[in-house]
């Protein structure tokens, strides 16, 4: 009895370290998501602009002049670099919802031993 | 996690219809926040707009320059129809005052698009929680006539 109480403890430990992290990686979901919908609206931006336009980027505290294409290309590639974060921490988010499950059926099969 | 879609609220226990009220109610939280949020973001670009407006219909070209919030330099603005434009992510691109103006017109629709799909989303989200604080109170009298009803049991068998 003393021994499945333990375990049922240290069980139930383990859930909540699960919510904890699946919270954190669900606000890193969210963050990204955020950024590439700025990146998207630049890139679109872009879209409608031409070679001639003049375009800068903000690095620290001034303004530097950066070409059309190169800018593109930058935002491009940021664009694909959040895509493949956004997989990443997705897969991430299924498998602790996965363990999550898991540990939750062992506590439930526990639960019904001690009961 | 993932709700199915359809969940017969009466066949809820009073516990899990309180938790889920106390999740409804942070969503609507939530959703209250962005929507603020998004208003003051349009009030911020119909200022940019104004701003524009105001330069290009002013005669002279004398212009403060701030250099603190509380420190302004006297200045002459050089070009009137010229503006750098934040499009986001640390990018500044050079348009015309015309332009520019577009930018910021088509950042504002964009919003009052999200905006009005936030606002769908709250009244949907304060129907659930009507009918869910409906059900709970129906189930609440339910519970309090059952435990009157075995109140008089017990007296009558003791």
């Amino acid at each position: 009895m003393a021994e499945a109480k333990q375990q049922f403890e240290s069980l139930s430990l383990e859930f909540n370290q699960q919510q904890n992290s699946l919270n954190e990686l669900i606000t890193a979901r969210s963050q990204l998501e955020t950024q590439f919908q700025e990146n998207k609206i630049v890139l679109t931006e872009f879209e409608s602009l031409n070679e001639d336009s003049k375009i800068y980027k903000l690095t620290g505290p001034i303004l530097l002049p950066q070409d059309y294409s190169e800018a593109k290309m930058n935002v491009s590639k940021r664009i694909e670099f959040i895509e493949g974060e956004i997989s990443r921490v997705e897969t991430k988010i299924s498998d602790e919802e996965k363990a999550m499950e898991a540990t939750r059926q062992k506590l439930l099969a526990i639960r019904a031993q001690m009961a | 996690m993932s709700n199915p879609s359809t969940v017969d609220l009466n066949s809820l226990e009073p516990q899990q219809l309180v938790e889920f009220r106390k999740s409804i109610d942070q969503e609507i939280n939530h959703f209250t926040q962005s929507l603020q949020a998004l208003q003051t973001a349009q009030s911020k670009l119909r200022e940019c707009i104004s701003s524009i407006n105001n330069l290009e219909k002013s005669s002279s070209d004398d212009l403060l320059i701030p250099l603190t919030s509380s420190l302004y330099l006297p200045g002459k603005s050089i070009k009137k129809n010229e503006f750098l434009v934040d499009i986001g992510t640390g990018y500044f691109v050079e348009k015309s005052a015309k332009d520019a103006k577009q930018v910021y017109d088509y950042k504002i629709t964009k919003l009052n698009d999200d905006g009005r799909k936030l606002k769908d989303i709250l009244v949907q989200k304060n129907e659930i929680l009507n009918s869910v604080n409906l059900v709970l109170r129906k189930k609440m009298i339910e519970y309090e006539s059952q435990q009157e009803a075995a109140a008089e049991q017990q007296k009558v068998s003791a």
